[in-house]
């Protein structure tokens, strides 16, 4: 049986009433917990296991992966309504998307989003029928060394955030990287600028800072004039023909970087998201708007995260490994139903395998369907007086940054950094910076030491690998491109790239 | 980092409203941070047997934070003697500096610690209650009705959904007569 | 956003259907041991919901909730290596009203490392009973001329320091195994560090940066059956009933048995009726075979012990962690 005949039945099987209608019921209930503080995608799903117990396993299943993308979506609705990011995939859709929101634009914001994760979703998702096995193949060949010079490309893409002032962005960078410095360090497993607090052992988790920085930051930055994000008419709902042409390209992009990074297993889509952004702020034709509520600062990261989501299934149905901890979770369904997911289950269980498959493309669908008429709905939030509106955001971000751990460390670490993103704001600082290296700064560490006990203590391991090698040369060339392009462009008297 | 920060920050804003000697305070504040991580590296391992060890990275940071921080103190206690200096830190549009007001920022901070401080000891749902009150009738000046029905579903609304149907447990109270209520 | 979410979750819960949670409000009087549970148990975890500890201990609680005819409440208070639910569990009141699921080596490593400054010991825990352990194995690529533990043994003492294998950590169980067979072999095999956990352990190994890959027998078996590994030895006394083809260490020679295992506890001073009535609820819970076909689907090896062995099983992983425990420091 070939692929598209089995993926056909797969189909046949995947639009069954039943199964529509638990992946509908998935994606709204997904969506709900995604906006609910402190319930990401993945408790989302953990909490939700027990219910799939008694259904069917291809139900079951369905349900659960349908509840992971509307949890990833309902983090972007509060991120763009209201600047509180649900969890690190989409803090940095926060910069652009609220900007969008405060000028009237957030239905345009939520829906290219949307439409942006579907269409991430769907390439991640044929990239899974076409070529599962090399791709995963491919995702094995990136290891410690070869992560670690990914890693450097994104700190290279660094040099395109910082923003106007170059000492700015690159204090926010280097303060973002000592935050995530916090914790028990990987090399000899010593605890770190903890405070003596097992909290930090850890590291200071990325949610109660981001939505400090962001969500609190802002507001308190706003307190004596309130903002009035005025809630959109039904026609500012939809993007109109110059959002498309700047979106698309965009979402090109980011399904491209979100499927590749999505390969790798353990690497969070927050990083895919961060790489997409910054990638826009390099090579997109309105770089330079970018932070002021540009398109693309949306459409990137969205469909960005949405494809590596998707992608993390390949290593998951070809290798058996849970490539993130939503998917380990999804795995502990499969578990739990009496299917070990792994390549044998594609000779095992064949119907199973491609009736989910076929429901990620339907899930995908279904979530634009469902989320794109319901933008009117959740923009009404911004209808809701500021004065009544402002209260409630505190009361959530609260449960929000609590529920993180289910501890009051989380809510003063979350006000600390509303302080930090309060005086950023007052002071210039440039936030992006700082949220990349925030992101990155575990991986740099723990790649790194990892590559070396590989290699014995030899640095070579770097450039011997020829992934490795091209990604470092890589990092190195848009480095060089934007110091010789600065140096050119200021001959000429134009604004130089790191001044934009 | 830490805490400690807090108070000599809010403090020199309340003194201070000038944009630019906050910039000089904070500028200060990194350099101090990064002489803070320069020796609380020191203790930690440079090298090891390995490669970087767990002080490689604080410490270059530090260092990084300190040179960085200095520059910027120079070039703000530069301009602030030479008006004509503006050319260091002209804030850009998209960096605006927004209104605040200094005393509704105090009162969201210090609610925001008070209910922090309170959520174990007399547990979620009075802490919320009394804050979401305290936000809606005294910071946003909503009428009583709309007020108590929102603090309502907000404290005790809200804990019943997450402890129940969530299994998300938010905290309740640990003084004996207060738990044996329920709450 | 002020009823949406609300009102919305409302719906939802109606739509599935949702069973009402049992609502046992506090009972004014304290807990005599008589009517014990007459109120709500909490069960602390130490990782985030959804991982296996986690899965383990919401069995169990469901489980032991009809048996006890209780509510027993799971809150995940993940981070540090449990050291955060420990500290907490260990800090409440001993009247059971709060209990932890506890494992190996966690509850030991977070006592015996002391930058971690542990604000409790082995004698804070009244260990109640065991629920599972998985034996750390040993696994090769399937064309590696490795075959059994001799082999391996030959293969690392050959060159010293040369054959590298993954583990979860620094003082992870896969790292004192490591310890373990250079004190009982002389076969010194270089540790690679996988913080982030099994996953990005396998990823690697699969991926051909490490030439050994170490971990739980149960995590290894899915692996195994796909033959994308070849598990070599176990190091454990008896053959898993996972793995029953794979021979032990002890067959070869070796005194090497280190295992991760996850089971339950009450703080110290926690009356011994009722650990013993919670012990002997676990322990029936275990004997139905319902609830055993439940584990192993979830890849848990079922091994109960009451409270009495699990004490003991207790001090004796600890005196054998504790022994090896400068061997780990060096190893660095």
């Amino acid at each position: 049986m070939d692929t598209f005949t089995a993926l056909a039945e797969g189909f046949g099987a995947a639009l069954s009433p039943q199964n529509l209608l638990f992946a509908l019921i998935g994606c709204l209930l997904g969506t709900i917990l995604g906006i609910l503080p402190g319930i990401g995608s993945t408790a989302g799903m953990a909490i939700l296991i027990p219910l799939t117990l008694a259904m069917d396993p291809t139900s079951a299943i369905i349900m659960l992966a349908a509840i992971f993308y509307g949890g990833a979506y309902g983090g972007t609705i509060t991120s763009v309504l209201l600047n509180i990011p649900g969890e690190g995939e989409s803090a940095i859709t926060c910069i652009d998307g609220y900007q969008m929101t405060l000028r009237g634009r957030a239905g345009v914001a939520l829906t290219t989003a949307g439409v942006g994760s579907f269409i991430g979703g769907t390439i991640a998702t044929l990239a899974l029928v076409v070529a599962a096995q090399p791709l995963a193949e491919l995702g094995l060949r990136i290891g410690p060394p070869e992560f670690f010079s990914l890693v450097m490309i994104g700190l290279a893409l660094l040099v395109g955030l910082v923003g106007r002032s170059v000492l700015k962005g690159l204090i926010s960078a280097c303060l973002g990287l000592l935050i995530a410095m916090v914790g028990i360090d990987p090399v000899m497993g010593l605890p770190r600028f903890t405070f003596g607090l097992p909290h930090f052992f850890d590291g200071i988790s990325y949610v109660p800072v981001l939505v400090g920085i962001f969500g609190l930051g802002e507001m308190l930055a706003t307190s004596g004039a309130a903002p009035r994000p005025k809630a959109p008419t039904l026609r500012e709902l939809l993007p109109n023909r110059t959002d498309v042409r700047r979106s698309a390209p965009a979402i090109g992009r980011a399904s491209g970087i979100g499927t590749v990074i999505g390969l790798i297993p353990g690497v969070s889509s927050a990083i895919s998201s961060l790489l997409a952004y910054s990638t826009e702020k390099k090579v997109s034709r309105h770089r330079d708007e970018l932070g002021q509520g540009a398109i693309e600062g949306v459409a990137a990261p969205e469909t960005a995260n949405n494809a590596h989501s998707n992608a993390a299934f390949i290593p998951l149905f070809t290798l058996g490994i849970p490539a993130s901890p939503a998917i380990a979770v999804l795995m502990g369904a499969f578990l739990q139903n009496g299917l070990t997911p792994g390549p044998q289950l594609f000779s095992s269980e064949p119907e199973l395998v491609w009736t989910i498959i076929a429901s990620l493309f339907v899930g995908n669908l279904l979530l634009l369907l469902l989320n794109v008429p319901l933008v009117g709905l959740w923009t009404r939030i911004l209808a809701i007086p500021y004065s009544v509106l402002r209260a409630v955001i505190f009361a959530f971000i609260v449960i929000g940054s609590y529920a993180v751990s289910n501890s009051v460390i989380d809510i003063y670490v979350m006000v600390f950094f509303g302080l930090v993103g309060f005086v950023f704001r007052q002071v210039g600082l440039p936030l992006a910076p700082l949220v990349l290296t925030l992101i990155l700064g575990p991986f740099i560490e723990g790649a790194l030491r990892e590559s070396l006990q590989i290699s014995q203590g030899s640095f070579a391991i770097f450039i011997d690998r020829p992934l490795s090698l091209v990604f470092l040369l890589v990092a190195v060339l848009i480095l060089a491109a934007s110091l010789f392009g600065s140096g050119l462009k200021r001959k000429a008297g134009l604004p130089t790239d790191a001044e934009v | 980092m830490g805490s400690s920060k807090t108070t000599p920050d809010a403090a020199v804003t309340a003194e201070h409203r000038s944009p630019r000697r906050l910039d000089a305070v904070v500028a200060a504040l990194v350099t101090c941070l990064g002489v803070a991580a320069i020796l609380g590296s020191r203790t930690l391992g440079y090298w090891v047997e390995l490669g970087p060890g767990p002080g490689f990275f604080p410490l270059w940071l530090g260092v990084a934070l300190t040179l960085l921080g200095g520059i910027w103190l120079v070039m703000e206690v530069r301009a602030w003697r030479s008006p004509s200096g503006t050319d260091v830190a002209e804030v850009s549009a998209e960096e605006a500096t927004p209104e605040y007001d200094l005393s509704t920022v105090i009162a969201i901070l210090g609610s925001l610690c008070v209910l922090a401080a309170c959520l174990e000891p007399i547990g979620y749902q009075l802490s919320m209650l009394v804050f979401l009150l305290y936000h809606l009738m005294v910071l946003g000046r909503r009428g009583p009705v709309l007020s108590i029905v929102i603090a309502l579903c907000g404290s005790f609304g809200v804990f019943t959904i997450f402890t129940r149907f969530l299994t998300v447990p938010l905290p309740t109270s640990s003084i004996p007569f207060l738990r044996d209520l329920g709450l | 956003m002020t009823r949406s979410p609300r009102a919305l979750t409302l719906a939802v819960i109606g739509l599935v259907g949702l069973p009402l949670a049992a609502c046992a409000q506090q009972n004014s009087t304290s807990a005599e041991t008589g009517d014990y549970p007459s109120k709500p148990i909490e069960l602390v975890v130490g990782y985030d919901a959804g991982g296996p500890t986690d899965a383990g201990a919401r069995l169990v609680a469901t489980a032991l909730e009809e048996k006890l005819n209780a509510t027993i409440t799971v809150v995940n208070k993940p981070g540090a290596n449990s050291q955060i639910a420990y500290t907490y569990m260990t800090n409440a009141e001993p009247d059971g009203y709060t209990m932890a699921a506890t494992t190996f080596p966690s509850a030991i490593m977070t006592v015996l490392d002391e930058s971690r400054n542990a604000s409790y010991d082995r004698d804070s825990f009244a260990p109640v009973a065991l629920q599972v352990v998985d034996p750390t194995a040993v696994a090769v690529a399937p064309d590696s001329d490795i075959k059994t533990p001799e082999e391996l043994v030959n293969a690392a003492k050959a060159e010293p320091g040369q054959l590298t294998a993954t583990t979860t950590g620094v003082a992870s169980n896969e790292h004192f195994a490591l310890a373990k067979l250079q004190e009982e072999t002389g076969a010194e095999i270089a540790p690679v560090h996988f913080a982030d956990g099994a996953s990005a352990a396998t990823t690697a190994f699969l991926g051909g940066n490490t030439d050994l890959l170490m971990a739980n027998v149960s995590d290894l078996k899915p692996l195994e059956e796909s033959g994308k590994i070849r598990v070599v030895g176990v190091m454990d006394a008896e053959r898993s009933s996972f793995l029953p083809d794979v021979p032990t260490f002890e067959e070869a020679g070796y005194d090497v048995e280190i295992a991760s295992s996850r089971g339950f506890a009450f703080p110290a001073g926690t009356s011994e009726e009722i650990v013993d009535k919670v012990s002997t609820a676990i322990g029936e819970v275990m004997e139905d075979p319902d609830f055993e076909k439940q584990m192993t689907q979830l890849g848990l090896a079922a091994s109960y012990m009451n409270a009495e062995d699990y004490s003991a099983y207790w001090d004796e992983t600890e005196q054998l962690f504790s022994d090896l425990y400068p061997l780990v420091q060096e190893n660095n």
